[in-house]
């Protein structure tokens, strides 16, 4: 036996601390269980201790309680020991370092420092608070594997952050990953290991031995050898592919349930890693999984994925489910509605009632939608009827699912089996409520139905997870207000929410509530209360922007631009809209769908206020967002739509035209398209031909769109007027404009019933009547009615509008029809003026004020002026695509006599 | 009330059977920091429960206490309900008895990262004790930090006094094998912030 201290002294030396923030923290609550004194509170720097959270590697973490801040927050004690001065330094430094990351996957760090305890010096970091549990915790619950890879791609994310901001976190294991209530998922203990590790390096050893040479006792720096990468075994330096490695193992105990690499000591737990796991095929680790794990397991760090970035695409692209089986993804019906961004909401805990399972309720039994209403509204509807099918498929295909993952819960233990069933009974009471909407013949749903199909809720929500992403219940319920809202019951839906705000207030989801309160003033607003929708959406603003909920503070944001749009103020909408940008660039993972509704309803806005350049840059931004892959189709659409309207506007009728023919396919009849957006359509594709000269298009677009409107939403719908008169200037146009004059009577008389003399729409409408009353020769009733227009245009947006602009130019050329050749110029060069003012340069609109003023100069006043001005009208037609035909007419009447046409 | 520091174990816990827990905290402050310390070392996310049901047992003990150093000391009792305690909470999965005679703490507990001491000389000796029996830890424990007599020690253990001596020589000599050992102790990790200064003997 060596000579060495005793026993004795060994005990001695070895002797555990009395006294310590732990102890003392013990000792409190026993006293308080068994004794009568209260205990001083224990305290840790300014922080008050109110509990144990849990203990690390590293320390203990406290629940504690920041008087300064009056918030709680964790604190985590490291050990005691005593600390050198460099150890402070690197300290602080990793812990500065940690608290720069600010991401929704990443726990906090809000403090650090030291405190006395006992007189010992010891360290703490106070970061956020997760109640909940951890991810190692949570998989012993038996997650499927979307939960899985769900938590999994976040932990990835926070991962990927901390890799961006240069710090590595050297001990990645599920204990690490902490999970809240609510299902977020956040990584922790960041770095803290470095320190050691570093500490080890500097000092040299990598084995410690004992005071007297003995190599006896000895252990490697840092890290669970089980997680440890094999370079961090060998004690090498460190990459972020170190990171990767402990993530990959961590992923395979979660797939495998149990651990990939096993050994009796740390020599043949190495070699088992250089080996290589084995991946052999298991229910919850697919193909695409096990080629994740095989590539981020290699044992050379340059072998795995190039960045936590890559390894989470891989993953997220190896965890979405190979079949899309269901292909509807819950979505908000509308054009002012971006993509629903639920948090999530805990279910209150089921009892377990008897184990024999339910039937599927009413709701989810097989059951039509073909009421005798309905079948008369079809047989009166053509494209109804031919659309009718196929929805009709699609709903029994989605009741069938609803009974099919029904009959599928029965295999699960009570609770889960009761969450399950719960959700699924909430997407059958949306199904129920659109069944009955159809079943009611209600034509305004019809027309939008295929919009509502798709926003049935998801059923792959309805998930058993008991902690975790339970979207179900909460997500069901919105879908089924907004149902209720297609269908004109406001009531109905504002019930609904108001339901659902007080289930999740008592689950105390501050998130949840706030997107409800969102979708609350969504429907104040439709009811015209405008300014208890604007208090609302400002009051969560404000509240999720403080709180650093910026999801929702995103999403009330982009609705206060919606707002200020629909109330026409426009710098309300910009203000906000900045707001809302800076908003939209902190949430994580970037909302694409929020982002192209914010750029689609700014620009809506600009354009209303006759911006028409900038409302066609602002749209531009919203059709980059909305056509960025995987993003739902209706809203792509939209905004598509918007951006034919705005290239129309800006006077490029034919990028326009190609929008329709690719894109839009107005002209062909997709399927699963909603007759209302087809009207729409028609509607521009006619306004796009008419611009281009095209007047058999455009009449034969203005008829499709009418006829569609007529059939399916009825005569009195405002689509239908629109297309009525539209239709009825076209033929005018094209044929007989006395006829045409006769057949637009009625839909103007229609239009001023719905919407009063004075509206915009009308004096547009009644301009349209003037003209074809100048083309039939009836040049007072032309003047007067153009005249009239002009004015209450002007009233309305002043004189500098592009409308006004156009007004002028159609009373110009009335005026020189009627013969009078000085009044139409006059009026044509104040036309030009305010389409100079109001349009983009190489405006189609402004070549046309200019070929018809040139024209007429050439004749009845100064030539020289007027060839200048047709010579630059032929120059934008020719630039803007006009059809040569139409420019060939204005380069005629340039070309001196007895010059020859060009061959 | 507030108690002579004096008073003895037996009497106060006397007082605290009678219904005064002022004496309960007399306890709790002279054994607590033991009592944590004894569970700390082996079942430290659990210590905080233990302790509690361990006290909780010595509440409810009814024969009278008898005075340190016998075989009824308070000390003995509480011990011995730790221990109890601590062999419930380690116990093998589907309730099988766990044998303290053979089984260890790094048996039971492989992975010790969360119980690993701060200083480094009580880490040596921490890891050389979860190495043995789980018995012969508990001896050697309480024989060198609460100095139990070896009438106490045999309460604790269970076993007759007169094999009490051999149990502790026992253990001392499988001690000394463990920090002999050449071989390197595994399964464990090390968080804690320490230099090479703290292999200073305090």
């Amino acid at each position: 036996m060596t000579p060495g201290p005793s026993l004795q002294e060994l005990f001695e030396q070895g002797r555990p601390a009395s006294g310590s923030v732990e102890i003392d923290q013990v000792l409190g609550s026993l006293h308080e269980a068994f004794g009568l004194e209260p205990s001083p509170p224990v305290t840790v720097g300014r922080y008050a201790v109110a509990g144990r959270l849990g203990a690390g590697g590293l320390g203990i973490v406290y629940r504690a309680f920041d008087p300064s801040l009056r918030r709680f927050v964790a604190i985590k004690v490291l050990k005691a020991g005593k600390e050198t001065a460099e150890l402070d330094v690197r300290l602080l430094r990793e812990a500065q370092v940690l608290a720069r990351i600010r991401h929704p996957h990443v726990v906090e760090v809000f403090d650090v420092g030291f405190f006395a305890d006992h007189g010992q010096q010891r360290f703490f970091v106070a970061m956020e608070l997760v109640e909940g549990t951890d991810v190692r915790r949570w998989l012993a619950t038996g997650p499927d594997r979307a939960a899985i890879c769900e938590a999994f791609v976040a932990a990835a994310q926070g991962l990927a952050a901390a890799h961006d901001a240069g710090l590595l976190h050297r001990d990645f294991k599920p204990s690490n990953v902490l999970m809240s209530h609510e299902g977020a998922v956040k990584v922790a203990d960041f770095g803290l290991a470095a320190v050691t590790q570093e500490l080890r390096a500097e000092a040299g050893t990598a084995a410690w031995s004992a005071p007297e040479g003995n190599a006896t006792l000895s252990w490697r720096p840092g890290g669970t050898p089980h997680y440890m990468s094999p370079e961090q075994q060998r004690a090498e330096p460190l990459t972020p592919a170190s990171d990767q490695y402990g993530f990959c193992v961590s992923l395979y105990e979660a797939l495998y349930d149990r651990r990939p690499f096993e050994g009796p000591d740390r020599d043949a737990l190495l070699a088992a890693k250089e080996r290589g796991p084995a991946l052999p095929p298991s229910p919850l680790a697919t193909r695409p999984l096990r080629a994740l794990l095989q590539r981020g397991l290699q044992v050379r760090p340059e072998d795995r994925f190039a960045s936590m970035q890559q390894l989470e695409q891989a993953l997220r692209v190896a965890a979405a489910p190979r079949r899309r089986v269901w292909p509807w993804v819950a979505m908000g019906a509308g054009v002012s509605v971006g993509a629903v961004l639920m948090a999530t909401a805990p279910s209150p805990a089921e009892p377990s009632e008897a184990s024999s399972c339910p039937p599927p309720p009413p709701q989810l039994q097989p059951a039509t939608a073909e009421t005798p209403t309905l079948t008369s509204v079809l047989a009166a509807s053509p494209p109804l009827a031919e659309a009718w099918p196929a929805l009709a498929e699609s709903l029994a295909a989605y009741g069938d699912e609803l009974r099919r993952r029904w009959d599928g819960s029965c295999s699960l233990p009570p609770p889960a089996r009761a969450r399950v069933q719960r959700c699924l009974s909430e997407c059958g009471d949306g199904l129920g409520a659109l069944r009955e909407l159809f079943g009611r013949g209600d034509r305004e749903a019809l027309a939008r139905a295929w919009t509502l199909v798709a926003g049935l809720p998801d059923v792959h929500a309805c998930t058993p997870e008991p902690e975790g992403r339970e979207r179900g219940v909460v997500a069901a319920a919105t879908e089924r207000a907004r149902l209720l809202v297609a269908a004109g019951d406001l009531e109905g839906a504002r019930r609904v929410l108001e339901t659902l705000r007080t289930y999740v207030a008592t689950y105390a989801i501050e998130r949840a509530a706030r997107h409800v309160e969102i979708e609350l003033a969504e429907i104040d607003a439709m009811q015209g209360q405008v300014d208890a929708a604007r208090e609302r959406l400002e009051r969560v603003y404000f509240e999720a922007a403080s709180d650093g909920d910026t999801p929702a503070a995103a999403r009330s944001a982009v609705r206060l631009v919606s707002l200020g749009q629909h109330t026409g103020d426009l710098p309300a909408a910009r203000q906000w809209s900045r707001t809302a940008q800076t908003q939209l660039e902190r949430v994580q993972p970037r909302d694409y769908d929020l982002e192209a509704v914010l750029w689609h309803n700014l620009a809506i806005a600009t354009m209303v206020a006759g911006d028409l350049p900038e409302a066609l840059a602002t749209i531009e931004r919203a059709v980059e967002h909305a056509t960025a892959p995987g993003m739902a189709a209706p809203l792509r659409r939209t905004t598509e739509q918007a951006r034919a309207e705005l290239l129309l506007l800006n006077g490029r009728p034919a990028e326009a035209l190609r929008i329709h023919t690719e894109r839009l396919h107005t002209r062909d009849a997709p399927p699963q398209r909603d007759a209302m957006t087809a009207v729409v359509d028609l509607q521009s594709l006619g306004n796009t031909l008419t611009t281009l000269h095209d007047l058999d298009g455009a009449l034969s677009a203005y008829r499709e769109a009418h006829r569609l409107g007529a059939s399916v939403l009825g005569d009195d719908h405002p689509h239908t007027v629109g297309a009525c008169i539209s239709l009825a200037w076209a033929e005018g146009e094209r044929g007989d404009p006395a006829a045409g004059q006769r057949r637009l009577a009625p839909c103007l008389a229609r239009m001023v019933e719905q919407l009063g003399p004075d509206h915009p729409h009308v004096s547009v409408a009644r301009a349209m009547d003037g003209r074809l009353a100048s083309l039939a020769g009836d040049h007072p009733d032309a003047l007067r009615q153009l005249k009239g227009a002009i004015e209450v245009l002007e009233r309305n947006f002043g004189e500098s509008h592009y409308a006004v602009g156009d007004l002028l130019h159609e009373l110009g050329r009335a005026q020189a029809r009627a013969g009078d050749p000085a009044a139409a110029q006059a009026t044509l060069h104040r036309a030009l003026e305010v389409r100079r003012a109001a349009l983009p340069p190489g405006h189609v609109n402004r070549g046309e004020t200019l070929a018809a003023l040139g024209r007429l100069q050439l004749e009845h006043g100064d030539p020289s002026e007027g060839r200048e001005h047709l010579a630059r009208a032929i120059e934008i037609f020719e630039a803007r695509g006009l059809p040569e035909a139409y420019i060939e007419e204005h380069r005629a009447a340039l070309r001196r006599p007895g010059e020859q046409p060009p061959p | 009330m507030s108690w002579d520091p004096r008073t003895t174990d037996e009497a106060l816990h006397r007082a605290w059977r009678e219904g005064d827990p002022s004496a309960a905290d007399r306890l709790v402050d002279r054994y607590g920091p033991g009592l944590y310390n004894f569970f700390a070392s082996k079942v430290a996310g659990e210590a905080d429960e233990l302790c509690r049901r361990t006290l909780a047992e010595c509440a409810a003990e009814a024969g009278a206490v008898e005075p340190s150093g016998s075989p009824r000391s308070l000390r003995a009792l509480l011990f011995a309900a730790a221990r109890r305690q601590l062999l419930g909470s380690l116990g093998e999965p589907g309730g099988a008895p766990l044998d303290p005679g053979e089984r260890s703490v790094a048996d039971l507990v492989p992975d010790a990262s969360e119980m690993m001491a701060a200083h480094a000389h009580q880490r040596r000796l921490q890891l050389a004790l979860r190495q043995l029996p789980l018995d012969a830890q508990v001896a050697l424990e309480l024989r060198f930090w609460e100095d139990l007599s070896v009438a106490e020690l045999a309460t604790v253990l269970g076993v007759e006094v007169s094999t009490v001596a051999e149990h502790l020589a026992s253990a001392q000599r499988r001690l000394q094998a463990q920090l002999d050992a050449e071989r390197e102790l595994t399964d464990f990790t090390v968080d804690a912030l320490m230099t090479e200064h703290e292999r200073r003997r305090r």
